[in-house]
């Protein structure tokens, strides 16, 4: 046997070489692989778990949750509050054909919300933050929505891959559809070609696939929402309700408004139908349906809200009950009301409440808090000249995106426009379901004079009553106004008050940020 | 190595000589510790000596009565008359620091062949700054150092050579006892333990720091034991600051007048043609003391009359409230420190403790800090070294509301002088109820932050042969940061309710480095490897409640608390630094570094930043025979270093976590960039060292050329990705200057020394390509061919006479009454042209004196105040007293256009654009230290006294408190500090601080 002397100095010189060598060459990647709180990278969406992540985090944009940068995009507010400013006046004016003074309806207090303005005056500059926000937000939902389809084969239970694949579809459908609504025109045959805006139905992950987009037409973005919804209804059919999130009803009543839109009321009436069979039943008094913790008994699809999950603040100055709300605390009452315009007989798409309407009723006690408002409207504490409308109190209740009250008078539109000449019972039924829920009573077809066209009158006025503040009225008069209904939005201040519902001026530009930053969209 | 040589050289020198009559003495420095190797050299004749390594040294002499003439590395060479004595004790003068730490490993000056600024820390000590980093303004050539504001415990711009990037950071790498730090606590070092800093500039120094190292490093090396018997120091500093100017604010008359100027020009009175200087003087003399507001009526020519509004009585009674003095004070603080320095070879050490209390100059501000250190080095054999720093830090802020917001106290100077407020009403004003008197804010608001770290390291040294030895440490930089702010209900954000926030920062920065030296003649190698992580926790809640324990205990219940995404970055590195010296007189050095980072992808993971230098030591060539010159070095430079993004995860695809209905959800953040890359810096470096006059007169001049190539910069993509931006490298940007040091002793005759250390540095920033994008940022931007941050405004032309309104260029010669965004240009540099600095130090028998002149040039500073405060009384808030020459009639020619009552974007112009260029009297300091026979029987070792002032006076033509001042929102990150340069916001300007204290040494 050999030994083998080791000098000491040697051998510690060794020791230390191989320390260093050690140090510099332990393998690289490992020590440069590093992962910080609160923060995920790389390829996540790798089982159920982490698609539903993603789920999540899309209803977390579609529901347009603040984080304090963004907050109340998409369905959280904009979609309704910026078609609802563009068919409402804040100025005084003359209308030189009736020879009426033109009062204002709202006061939009601009330096509480800015930005929005634009809408109310009906001339939207593409450098508009708020047509950035929302653009920018919904592509960012769709895009995450178009990773959780293209990672749904890594969720290994089949009901969860199905549930979370009609979810997802039905983001992108009604995102595509809203987007239509609100960046394009009236949809018809002749418009339906119209390039609106671009469809991505692949997921972008690197900044490599960010490609030039291209607009698709009007035409081919309805039928891809339609699609999308189509497909949604298919996985989510069996789901019921699904919890608060998008349901198989959902859907069906996306389309039924999808088809109303694009004119096709009979298929609208057949996913209305669908959604009559459900569980769902009018709330007991109109106020009911609003403020509540959870969705009510005629909530279809609702934004859930909670203290640290909502579309805004005071503080961060967004979402409906920052806009609408006027106590303390809970709003900026920026969307001011003039209490003697909402019966004004002059405005057009005006309640034209009647006395017993509970839909009318005004709280002129100075409230402070919003447990004591159970009235429609209320006093704005600060500025007592002007009321708020108590539909939107507070920013920790579900707001609601689609409700029964809407699919009754949805159906009722549709059962008349498939046949004008008729007063159908079942599409009076409906009608006096809500009016008499309002406490107004119902309409017999002797009060109609056995008219159709009093029906139709009463029923878009119906709608004005019932659906006032969220957003519809905008879509309902161009859609009215392609059937030949006269109609339009009365604006003071100008030589020719009233604005066509077709008026490019109604219709969302592209933001300048993306024409800039995508050349050749724009043109 | 060296050192030791020489020495061994004395040693033979002083057996070879016979013997004559010896006299013995000792060279020390101005610490007393003994100077190894220096010269001693008999005036006149070929005897020379050197001191061993005690600095002591024995000298054989004909007559005792010669004149010897002392020199040594790094000091002023003295002349000392024998004159008879056997025993000479020469206290030497430091030149600055001759061993230049190079942060691993350290070269002397000699051999130096890059850009390096050594910082002597007895300029550090007396001033009662609490950042170390605004001690060093105006101390050194080629370092920029900018206040953004006087709050105490604020941020502070530090530019080595300007900066080199837009999204990145723009500060230096700064590296405490060889910790490159993350946590941002280089601030709260105590100033009284440093040794030595280092200021590393050309890509030569640098380049061993690699992707981290493009805005150069700041090496600080904390003291250490020494061998010997303890030494106790303490000392103790008074000082009291104030503000150094107020401004000349309208009077309460010329207020009032404004208020009955904005009542009448409401043009549905149509009054304005009778509206003038002397009507609104004569109406406001008129109804000083009227009680009754039916007497508030005006009648004009044109029989029709105006009665004032009743809240005018609120302000005729005589009032006058000072609402500069309402918030400025005299504000005291006491800095007191104490320390242990000694040990033996086995175990040396320095122990510390420190502790600042420092009132601010508005009310509600405080800071106080707590300093201990501990540092230890053992020899523990005779090849193995060891050595321990720890530095421990606590602070606790009272802070104040940032500058642009209402409950500044600095706001206060825009509320009428005519009302008054009521501290029973929760001090709100009694006339103009609705204006926010930051005194309710100061009297029912709490914002606390207190600092808790530590930065430490570990080290260990093995002398492998005499030639080699490696070098191992490891060390920690941790700090927890915690903010608790409370608004209570009477304040304007927490009213009703009271406001809660709680803000937590949880960082840790770990670093392992080991290394080998091998030195030998004439090379030197340095070759290591090292490995840092960096992680960072962070929280946020925020909730109406008025405590923050109730915040606290009622998060995540009842009020929400989101997820708020942590950072966490690693490096892992080798490098290198070959140096070789040819007799001398020429000197190479290359140096290197590989540097993987975790915050590039795999393929882009890893950069190489080279570099090489050279140095021609002229003096020591055969052919340079000048007796005046003692030193003359030339050395060049070239090399790259780097630069990594803030964030750590762009070029992966990134998510964070969002809730929806309290469920967790993730949403991108980022998408993958795998081509994204660091920021390259190249930089050329030519400099000249001299010395001459006996060492009198030394300094050097530098020249650089800085190209940073790659910038990270936000290029907008489609929105169809979900993404406005992404963080792409794109463009470049260059940064060129001169940089001159000269020190001098003027006089060293008679016991008297006058000694003058002068810098001054230029620096031009250009943006040179962003690829077709451009920044813009309120009033400041980036954009190509124009310095990084350039002010970007609508040009200010004057009033119309006719009109009084204001006119902007709009390239027009008449120009336009019509403010818009649209006129916007590049109009003026917030980046300096020219700064430096100008020490003039005398040493009389026991009297020092010392006085710093720092001075910046060149630089426009936007005085976005204005922008209310002078602003021809825009929303009736108060004014500047110039603004009483505003425009009240046609024809007047004045520079301030008409009052307009409905006026509310201020619109920023040039109006409020000014030159910062500014000579400050930044220090100033008396000093008497006690003689040595006095002290020596109360068993002293020193004893001194001081009396100085810091910001005694400046000289600007700023009209704002302080043209030192570039606020930024801390909220808006680092581009928001790269890009927001040169504003004065209601910014709080430098105190003037008076200050004495006394140092002891036992």
């Amino acid at each position: 046997m050999r030994y083998i002397k080791l000098n000491p100095t040697k051998m510690k010189n060794v020791i230390l070489s191989t320390l260093v060598l050690a140090l510099v060459s332990i393998s690289c990647d490992d020590l440069l692989d590093i992962e910080a709180s609160n923060s995920l990278s790389g390829d996540q969406l790798v089982d159920e778990e982490s698609v539903q992540l993603a789920l999540n985090g899309a209803y977390f944009n579609l529901m347009g949750i603040s984080d304090g940068g963004d907050g109340g995009e998409l369905l959280g507010g904009d979609f309704q509050v910026m078609a609802e400013l563009m068919v409402r006046n804040d100025q005084f004016g003359f209308d030189p054909q009736s020879s009426e003074v033109i009062p204002q309806e709202i006061f939009w207090d601009e330096s509480a919300a800015p930005s929005y303005e634009n809408f109310v005056n009906k001339s939207i500059i593409p450098t508009n933050s708020r047509v950035e926000s929302n653009w920018r937000r919904a592509y960012e939902t769709i895009n995450l929505a178009n990773n959780i389809l293209a990672n749904s084969d890594n969720v290994a239970n089949a009901s969860a891959r199905s549930r979370i694949q009609g979810e997802a579809t039905a983001m992108r459908g009604i995102l595509y559809f809203e987007m239509a609504r609100l960046w394009g025109p009236q949809y018809t045959t002749s418009s339906a070609s119209t390039l609106v805006l671009p469809i991505l139905t692949e997921p972008i992950i690197s900044v490599d696939e960010i490609g030039l987009p291209a607009k698709s037409s009007l035409g081919d973005i309805y039928d891809r929402a339609e699609q999308d919804l189509t497909n949604a209804s298919t996985d989510l059919q069996s789901l019921g309700t699904n919890g608060t999130r998008i349901s198989y009803y959902a859907c069906q009543a996306y389309l039924a408004r999808l088809n109303m839109q694009k004119n096709q009321y009979d298929v609208a009436q057949t996913h209305l139908e669908n959604i009559l069979d459900g569980t769902f039943s009018l709330a007991n008094a109109p106020m009911d349906a609003f403020n509540n913790a959870a969705n009510s008994t005629e909530d279809i699809l609702a934004i859930q809200q909670t203290p640290g999950n909502n579309t805004g603040t005071p503080g961060s100055g967004s979402g409906l009950a920052t806009l609408y709300s006027s106590l303390t605390g809970e709003g900026l009452s920026a969307f001011r009301i003039s209490q003697d315009a909402i019966s004004s007989d002059v405005l057009y798409n005006n309640p034209r409440f009647s006395e017993a309407d509970l839909r009318a009723t005004v709280d002129l006690n100075t409230t402070t808090s919003t447990t004591d408002v159970s009235t429609a409207y209320y006093r704005d504490p600060i500025n007592t000249a002007i009321v708020s409308s108590a539909k939107f109190l507070r920013n920790t209740d579900v707001v609601a995106v689609i409700r029964l009250a809407e699919v009754y008078l949805n159906r009722a539109e549709c059962i008349y426009e498939q046949n004008t000449g008729i007063i159908d019972a079942t599409a009076l039924n409906d009608l006096n379901m809500i009016r008499q829920r309002a406490g107004i009573g119902a309409l017999t077809v002797a009060d109609l004079s056995g008219n159709p066209d009093q029906f139709y009158d009463s029923l878009i006025q119906e709608r004005n009553r019932e659906l006032i503040y969220e957003g519809h009225v905008l879509h309902d008069i161009r859609r009215q106004f392609v059937n030949g209904y006269s109609t339009g939005i009365l604006v003071g201040g100008r030589a020719n008050p009233v604005i066509n519902p077709l008026d490019p001026d109604l219709i969302l530009p592209i933001p300048q940020s993306e024409c800039d930053a995508s050349p050749g969209l724009c043109n | 190595m060296k050192l030791t040589l020489t020495c061994l050289a004395s040693l033979l020198l002083v057996f070879s000589l016979s013997a004559q009559i010896t006299v013995r003495g000792k060279v020390t420095d101005q610490n007393n510790q003994g100077i190894a190797g220096a010269t001693i050299k008999v005036d006149g004749a070929v005897t020379t000596v050197y001191t061993n390594e005690n600095g002591e040294f024995t000298i054989d002499l004909d007559y005792q009565f010669e004149t010897l003439i002392i020199s040594a590395e790094g000091f002023q060479v003295q002349s000392v008359y024998v004159n008879g004595r056997t025993n000479i004790d020469v206290k030497m003068k430091s030149l600055g620091i001759n061993t230049i730490n190079m942060g691993i490993g350290s070269q002397s000056r000699d051999e130096l062949t890059s850009s390096v600024s050594s910082i002597n820390t007895a300029d550090v000590s007396p001033a009662p700054l609490i950042n170390l980093e605004q001690a060093n303004q105006g101390v050194t050539a080629g370092l920029f150092v900018q206040n953004s504001s006087g709050k105490l415990g604020q941020g502070t711009t530090v530019r080595i050579r300007g900066g080199s990037s837009l999204t990145a950071s723009n500060q230096p790498l700064y590296v405490v006892d060889g910790v490159p730090l993350v946590s941002g606590n280089q601030s709260n070092i105590n100033p009284s333990n440093i040794e030595s800093i280092e200021i590393l500039k050309d890509a030569a120094a640098t380049a061993i720091y690699g992707t981290r190292a493009a805005n150069g490093v700041i090496i600080i090396t904390t003291k250490s034991g020494n061998t010997g018997g303890l030494k106790v120091n303490v000392d103790y500093q008074f000082g009291l600051s104030q503000t150094p100017k107020t401004l000349d604010l309208m009077s309460p008359s010329q207020f009032n007048q404004m208020f009955i100027e904005s009542t009448l020009r409401n043009p549905i009175l149509g009054l304005s043609q009778f509206i003038t200087k002397e009507n609104l003087e004569m109406w406001e003399e008129s109804f000083q003391g009227v009680t009754d507001p039916s007497e508030l009526v005006i009648n004009f020519p044109n029989n029709s009359s105006i009665t004032l509004p009743a809240a005018y009585l609120g302000l005729n009674g005589g009032q006058n409230t000072d609402w500069q003095d309402e918030v400025f004070r005299s504000a005291p603080s006491h800095r007191a420190n104490v320390d242990f320095q000694g040990g033996t070879e086995a175990l040396g050490y320095f122990a510390s403790l420190g502790y600042t209390t420092q009132e601010g100059i508005l009310v509600g501000n405080k800071f106080d800090r707590l300093n201990g250190t501990l540092t230890l080095n053992s020899k523990i054999s005779s090849k193995l070294s060891a050595n321990m720093n720890l530095n421990y830090i606590y602070t606790d802020d009272d802070r104040l509301n940032e500058d642009q917001d209402l409950g500044n106290p600095m706001q206060a100077i825009a509320l009428p002088p005519s009302d008054t407020y009521d501290p029973s009403n929760n001090y709100r004003l009694n006339t103009f109820s609705l204006l926010y008197n930051p005194l309710t804010e100061i009297n029912f608001a709490d914002y606390d932050a207190t600092n808790n770290s530590i930065i430490g390291s570990l080290g260990l040294k093995y002398q492998l042969t005499s030639n080699l030895s490696f070098d191992v440490n490891g060390g920690i930089d941790y700090s927890d940061v915690r903010v608790e702010r409370r608004q209570g209900p009477q304040t304007l954000d927490g009213e009703g309710t009271g406001l809660s926030q709680l803000e937590t920062s949880d960082i840790k920065n770990h670093v392992f480095n080991g290394w080998f030296t091998y030195d030998k003649d004439d090379l030197s190698v340095v070759l290591g490897g090292s490995y840092q992580d960096s992680k960072a926790d962070f929280r946020y809640i925020r909730g109406l409640v008025n405590s923050v324990s109730t915040l606290e205990s009622q998060a995540g219940t009842t009020i929400p608390e989101n997820p708020i995404p942590g950072a966490a970055n690693s490096f892992l590195s080798a490098y290198t630094r070959v140096g070789y010296s040819i007799d001398n007189k020429y000197s190479f050095e290359v140096s290197g570094r590989v540097d993987g980072s975790s915050k590039f992808s795999e393929e882009n993971r890893f950069g190489y930043f080279p570099a090489v230098s050279a140095g021609w030591n002229i003096h020591n060539e055969d052919f340079f025979n000048s007796n005046s010159f003692s030193s003359l070095k030339l050395r060049t430079s070239y090399g790259l270093v780097g630069n990594t993004p803030t964030d750590d995860f762009l070029y992966r695809l990134n998510y964070i976590i969002s809730q929806y209905d309290d469920e967790d959800g993730i949403e991108i953040i980022n998408l993958e960039n795998p081509g994204l890359k660091w920021e390259t810096t190249s930089q050329f470096n030519v400099g000249l060292d001299f010395a001459f006059a006996n060492n009198r007169i030394s300094g050097s001049v530098d020249y650089y050329i800085k190209k940073t190539e790659d910038l990270l910069f936000p290029v907008p993509v489609s929105q169809t990705s979900g993404q406005s931006s992404i963080i792409d490298n794109v463009g470049s940007m260059e940064n060129k200057g001169f940089e001159f040091l000269i020190s001098s002793t003027n006089i060293d005759k008679d016991g008297l020394v006058w000694t003058t250390d002068f810098n001054i540095s230029t620096n031009t920033n250009t943006i040179t390509d962003l690829a077709g994008e451009q920044a813009i940022v309120g009033t400041n931007a980036f954009l190509k061919g124009h310095s990084a941050g350039v002010f970007y405004l609508v040009e200010y032309l004057g009033v119309d006479p006719s009109t009084g309104r204001a006119l902007y260029d709009d390239g027009t010669p008449e120009g336009t009454t019509e403010w818009s965004l649209d006129l916007r240009k590049p109009v003026g540099d917030p980046n300096p042209q020219l700064f430096g600095g100008i020490t003039n130090s005398l040493t009389y028998k026991n009297w020092e004196a010392s006085a710093l002149f720092q001075f910046v040039s060149g630089v426009d500073i936007y005085n976005a105040t204005g922008e209310f405060l002078s602003n021809s009384g825009i929303l009736l808030i108060n004014q500047t007293e110039d603004q009483v020459d505003r425009w009240y009639q046609p024809g007047d020619e004045v520079s301030n256009p008409v009052l307009n009552p409905d006026q509310i974007d201020p619109n920023p112009s040039t109006r409020w654009l000014q030159d910062g260029s500014y000579i400050r009297l930044k220090n100033i300091t008396i000093t008497y230290n006690f003689d040595q026979t006095v002290l020596s029987n109360m068993g002293l070792d020193n004893l001194s006294i001081y009396v100085g002032a810091t910001n005694l006076f400046t000289i600007t033509g700023y009209t704002g408190y302080d043209p030192d001042v570039s606020y930024f929102d801390p909220l808006d990150g680092i581009i928001g500090q790269n890009i927001s340069r040169g504003i004065d916001n209601f910014t709080a300007p430098q105190p003037r601080i008076f200050l004495t204290g006394i140092k002891i040494g036992f």
